[in-house]
């Protein structure tokens, strides 16, 4: 895009020095409108071009973000399904010894995941899988923008009480010895 | 790009104010007031997504245990700990059931204070009380290393225990005084000193305490025989530590364990045992019927040993023992609680 110089370049000198600009010449009336078009034009121009690498930058910039945040999310939900698996598993086993009373552990997992809040869910999976006390921990993310869930099976001595619980600490607890019973309950 | 330079503005005609054109002047660096703060909240999204990644990252690195296995270690490391106090308590208090229990008890808080003390800088308060005695024992001690091995009347060839279902512990030390000379000893030709083991099918195990002295120095030669096998521990400077249940003579010579050849219930008894001189403590548990307190009682053989109240002190008794003893645990950690009972048995 070329702008022609609205003054200056077009500067000429009188033979006795005075110094005029060419566009107040009579001579060239025409060459004063294109000027002022060409000035509208180029910032039009300018602008256009720069709003459309700057939505096309933002567009690409706001898509990388969002294929990040589900990444990171969906990697997160699975972490956070295998740690309390794992708690559930040791909640077990202390369970399982011989002459318990009382047990409780706390599983600490974080509030929410890529800023997003997301539920914990316990599945008997005992008729699909033909084995006792077998349990499936969905985490699924509760949001509108992003749905994701991942899930685990774990295999246990305990029977597990089936719930929904919210994202966060959580507490396994021995509810019952005859037969072994562990409950989650919210931290 | 667009320019964000000063306005220059048409040239001066030479009269009235420079001309502006409308949105050119102040309004020219919106669009990048505008980008620059989109831009600015993409990175500052980007970066909270990074730390959130990374944050993933380390939490999936990091330990999985909540503390349960420090809770499952110290739980099973009860069976041996406890166990010693309770061979401890076993020794020190040996009367009566209430002394042996109420012993047991400030044994058990001592070693629980102990164990306090050391969990409570990992964050861990462990707690152990004594919640009862599961099953008796009885316990036979002789603590005079000059009296011979007979019985309270002075009897050479006696049971010491009989019918033992299980036993725990036989050590015995003897002296080189007063044994007999046998190069190859038996129970057939032999007059010296022997224990013998007998088992519920009549299998027998038995050691020869022999005389080999020099002039020089006294020795003592040993002799297991079981099963037509001979196994010998020779040349054991004036006294042998046996560990008869451990199979092994000072620590260093090892033969067949009588446990592992005799079914029970198991005899124990000594044979010229006026030839002999010595300590020992056996520990054993008997199938009785229980007293009316639910406890098993007496040794069948009681009438052999010396009353264990006597003054002077005796040098040969018999008295109860905690076989095994039922304890509470309380375990507290940052993230684990964790209440049982634990039987031990040492």
């Amino acid at each position: 895009m070329t702008v022609p110089p609205a003054h200056g370049s077009s500067a000429r000198v009188d033979v006795d020095g005075d110094t005029s600009d060419a566009r107040f010449a009579p001579n060239v009336p025409l060459q004063s409108r294109d000027r002022a078009v060409s000035t509208v034009l180029g910032y039009v121009l300018t602008l256009g071009i720069t709003a459309i690498l700057v939505g096309g930058l933002m567009m690409a910039g706001g898509q990388f973000v969002g294929d990040q945040r589900e990444r990171v999310v969906r990697s997160e939900l699975g972490v956070v399904a295998e740690r309390f698996a794992t708690d559930l598993e040791s909640a077990d086993r202390l369970a399982a010894m011989d002459g318990t009373d009382a047990v409780e552990v706390e599983s600490r997992l974080p509030a929410r995941l890529g800023g997003v809040r997301y539920a914990v869910t316990i599945t008997d999976e005992d008729v699909r899988t033909d084995q006792p006390n077998t349990y499936t921990i969905e985490v699924t993310t509760r949001s509108d923008r992003l749905s994701e869930t991942v899930s685990t099976t774990i295999g246990l001595e305990s029977q597990l009480v089936t719930d929904t619980h919210r994202g966060g600490d959580l507490a396994i607890v021995l509810t019952g010895t005859g037969p072994l019973t562990l409950e989650v309950q919210d931290g | 790009m667009a320019d964000v330079g000063p306005s220059r503005g048409p040239p001066d005609r030479g009269s009235g104010p420079p001309r502006r054109i409308a949105g050119s002047d102040g309004d020219r660096g919106q669009l990048f007031v505008v980008t620059a703060l989109t831009l600015g909240v993409l990175f500052v999204v980007l970066a909270l997504l990074l730390n959130t990644a990374i944050f993933t990252e380390n939490l999936a690195t990091r330990s999985t245990d909540p503390g349960v296995a420090d809770a499952i270690e110290f739980r099973g490391s009860l069976e041996e700990s406890v166990g010693d106090v309770v061979v401890a308590t076993n020794q020190r208090y040996d009367t009566t059931e209430g002394t042996l229990a109420n012993g047991l008890e400030t044994e058990l808080a001592n070693w629980s204070e102990l164990a306090l003390r050391q969990s409570i800088a990992d964050g861990h308060a462990p707690s152990v009380t004594v919640d009862s005695v599961a099953e008796w024992g009885g316990q036979v001690v002789q603590n005079d290393s000059t009296r011979t091995f007979t019985d309270a009347a002075g009897d050479e060839d006696w049971d010491v225990v009989l019918d033992a279902e299980q036993l725990r512990s036989f050590n015995m030390t003897v002296r080189q005084t007063g044994l007999a000379s046998a190069d190859r000893p038996d129970e057939t030709t032999t007059s010296g000193f022997w224990v013998e083991l007998s088992g519920d099918g009549g299998d027998t195990w038995r050691l020869f305490a022999t005389d080999n002295s020099t002039d020089a120095d006294d020795y003592i030669d040993l002799h297991v025989r079981t099963g037509g096998t001979v196994t010998m521990c020779t040349d054991i400077r004036e006294r042998a530590s046996i560990d008869l249940v451990g199979g092994v003579a000072n620590g260093s010579c090892s033969f067949t364990s009588p446990l592992s050849v005799l079914s029970t219930p198991i005899d124990v008894r000594f044979v010229n045992g006026g030839d002999a001189t010595g300590r020992y403590r056996i520990a054993q548990r008997q199938d009785e019927p229980v007293d009316a307190d639910g406890q098993e009682t007496e040794l069948e053989t009681a009438a052999d040993f010396e009353d264990e109240f006597s003054d002077p002190y005796p040098s040969l008794y018999a008295t109860e023992l905690i076989w095994t003893v039922r304890v509470d645990v309380i375990y507290r950690g940052p993230d684990v609680h964790y209440e049982g009972e634990v039987l031990v048995t040492p």
